[in-house]
């Protein structure tokens, strides 16, 4: 009897995923939002367990499988650093991409490399993610973004370069680094009836006005700080780089907002002058407890933040990040740097904990 | 102030009542540290065990003479020790480096570990040279504040080390010229060029003892060997370890984590349950795993200079004849991993000399 119950069991997820890894469509459904993201999160972990053999040989080391996993949380999250490591792919055989990105590191630092199967998911997941937030008709984008200029294989210039492209009036460009914005330049956007959305990683953007006069940007445009904020140069608290930003660019302080996203991710996430990040709604952020990363953590408990990118699909939808924060409720979450062990080997002296 | 020969003198006599069998005071610190689950009663049986060793006058005055401490009176400064503990007693040495020195000894005694040292400087207090006020220790360091200190001893991350100092700022205790001397190595090395039985027993208790937690407790290990090579030596040598230490912490989660992503990327490891050996995939975020990496004196030279600060002490097998180049002078025995000398150098400064030196 029981054993066959158990065929039963093994024929109908058989079907399923037989159905699922047919699916050719990936594009349309993780982006449908008539369909609940739980759903689409245990199709995607489905698929990715079957067809992805890293993530397939992580989750049997670990006794998951799609029999047991009946809700998120059951769902295990695979260390970023892989990307470092391995090639993480979806459905390999079938890939025939030539779009690959790369983080920024220095010739010593392993780089995160993530294979892109389908660049119109990454397409889609931009504009559309973006157009939650902004009205992209309203706006101009300017990039300011030395350094990763250089890296050729950077998600975020992708990303800038999807962004400039969309803007029909020609005004979206990249800012060059050693050149004054000139207020001609600022007119001629004011005149269209446009305001800007000034993209820049943290460093680049303080470099910018370090070296430049201040400038004011037309009434509500945005300056949108990408992270970096950790640089060989200098540290600064996010609060402290706000201000900053918002003086040189002459925007108000809340008009400074903040992008989440990395190599390993094609979403994105928003902060809208504050600390909270909204995820787009393919994407939702989770708090693990760093010495038992299976156990998901209570809101505003402050832990390793997880990912559960859809986006990701055809390499790994589920990422467990170096990352320490805290969600909310809402679904809000907030970053607070990398995370850092404190009790390590050796004798560590902790004036919190001493 | 006493002359350094009296101290010494006076520290053997105490540290000869401390260590003695009927001292019922330490056998209560040695008790209500296991009851209060501070520490393994093994652990703290080794660490007292190398303490009595080690606690000889010959060893004293060897160390005293290389340090100086005969060719001159001694210091009068007053030195606060920061102890914190991820063994038991790891910060004796600071403690009796600082009374031999002459200097007035206040404490912060680790909050994981604050019965044992008590009870030596309990010991210390009955002597004639060393009243109340030249030797005092504390639980919470903000009861010593406004408690003016010339020199800070303590051991810490990169990240923790500049925290520690606003904090005795903040608490009022620098004066213009407050010294550090701080340590922030956090694990050895150790070359295993010898595969005998005593060479892969020393291994595992360089490893093993503590739960690995000590600065001188090898995370990584190079070897001409491969991992696979010596799977099952390993894995017997640390089931006999653990027979007879078991091991005090259990890890989290985290490490069934790491073993699952290592067998994704298809790393070669060997699953301890309590520990993990694993080759390469460096990432000294977590405690309980063992970093093996083939090679030979060149690759732990490479490294030693990788990892410079970070790196307490390198290992040889006992009857090694292999070289470190860049380290020559450096390499300790890997029986002495868990068993130093009293005179060992944190971070290759001698304490002693560098609170002589330095006053």
């Amino acid at each position: 009897m029981q054993s066959c119950l158990a065929r039963i069991e093994n024929e109908v997820i058989a079907i399923f995923l037989t159905t699922n890894s047919t699916m050719q469509n990936w594009d349309s459904y993780i982006f449908d939002e008539t369909i609940h993201f739980e759903e689409k999160a245990l199709q995607v972990f489905q698929y990715q367990y079957e067809h992805n053999e890293v993530y397939h040989r992580f989750c049997e080391t670990l006794n998951v499988t799609p029999g047991t996993v009946s809700e998120l949380n059951h769902i295990p999250l695979y260390p970023v650093r892989g990307f470092k490591e391995v090639s993480i792919l979806t459905d390999k055989d079938d890939a025939d991409s030539d779009v690959t990105f790369k983080s920024s590191g220095t010739s010593d630092m392993r780089r995160s490399i993530h294979r892109i199967k389908d660049p119109e998911i990454y397409r889609k997941s931009i504009l559309k993610g973006i157009r939650n937030f902004y009205n992209l008709d309203e706006m101009v984008i300017w990039a300011c973004t030395p350094g990763y200029n250089e890296n050729r294989d950077s998600s975020l210039i992708w990303m800038l370069n999807t962004l400039i492209e969309q803007d029909e009036t020609g005004l979206s460009r990249y800012l060059p680094v050693d050149e004054q914005i000139q207020l001609d330049d600022v007119k001629k956007v004011q005149e269209k009836g446009k305001k800007i959305l000034l993209f820049g990683a943290a460093f680049g953007l303080m470099d910018y006005l370090e070296n430049h006069e201040s400038v004011r940007l037309p009434r509500g445009s945005i300056v949108m700080e990408t992270g970096g904020m950790k640089t060989h140069r200098r540290e600064m608290s996010r609060e402290y780089m706000h201000k900053k930003l918002a003086k040189g660019f002459g925007v108000d302080r809340l008009q400074v907002h903040s992008e989440y996203g990395m190599t390993e991710m094609l979403s994105q996430a928003y902060a809208q002058g504050g600390a909270w990040f909204t995820s787009v709604p393919w994407l939702r952020i989770i708090t693990k407890d760093p010495a038992h990363p299976r156990q998901s953590l209570d809101h505003y408990e402050e832990g390793l933040l997880g990912v559960i990118d859809l986006a990701n699909v055809h390499s790994c939808s589920f990422l467990l990040t170096g990352d320490k924060g805290q969600t909310r409720k809402d679904g809000k979450f907030q970053i607070f740097g990398r995370w850092n062990p404190d009790n390590l080997r050796g004798c560590n002296f902790l004036v919190d904990y001493e | 102030m006493a002359k350094p020969e009296d101290r010494l003198s006076a520290l053997i006599d105490s540290i000869d009542r401390w260590l003695a069998k009927d001292n019922r005071h330490l056998q209560r610190a040695i008790t209500q540290t296991v009851d209060n689950e501070y520490f393994s009663f093994e652990d703290v049986r080794h660490s007292l065990q190398v303490l009595n060793e080690e606690l000889t006058r010959e060893n004293l005055v060897s160390w005293g003479e290389k340090a100086g401490l005969f060719e001159q009176e001694g210091i009068s400064d007053n030195v606060l020790c920061l102890h914190a503990g991820n063994l038991p007693l790891v910060g004796f040495q600071d403690a009796l480096a600082t009374l031999l020195s002459g200097a007035r000894y206040t404490g912060k005694i680790s909050t994981k570990d604050p019965f044992l040292l008590p009870t030596f400087l309990n010991e210390v207090k009955k002597t004639d040279i060393w009243s109340g006020s030249d030797v005092q220790w504390v639980h919470r360091l903000d009861d010593l504040h406004k408690m003016l200190c010339d020199a800070v001893l303590f051991a810490g991350s990169e990240q923790s080390v500049p925290r520690v100092k606003e904090k005795i700022s903040n608490l009022e205790m620098e004066k213009p010229g407050t010294r550090y001397l701080t340590r922030t190595a956090h694990f050895s090395v150790a070359y295993l060029d010898q595969q005998d039985e005593e060479t892969l027993k020393h291994l595992t208790e360089g490893i093993l003892r503590y739960g690995g937690k000590g600065c001188r407790s090898i995370a990584v290990v190079v070897s001409p060997s491969k991992l696979d090579d010596l799977r099952d030596q390993l894995e017997e040598q640390a089931g006999a370890f653990w027979k007879v230490n078991p091991q005090h912490e259990t890890p989290g989660g985290f490490l069934e984590y790491r073993w699952a992503y290592n067998e994704s990327v298809q790393r070669k490891q060997l699953w301890l349950e309590d520990f993990l050996y694993q080759e390469e995939g460096f990432e000294f975020d977590h405690d309980f795993i063992l970093y093996w990496k083939q090679g030979d004196e060149e690759e732990v030279a490479e490294l030693a200079d990788q990892w410079s600060h970070q790196v307490q002490s390198i290992y040889l097998p006992d009857g090694s004849e292999s070289v470190i180049p860049g380290y020559e002078h450096e390499t300790e025995p890997l029986s002495e991993a868990q068993a130093p000398s009293i005179d060992w150098k944190p971070d290759g400064v001698d304490t002693l000399s560098w609170l002589l030196e330095n006053s």
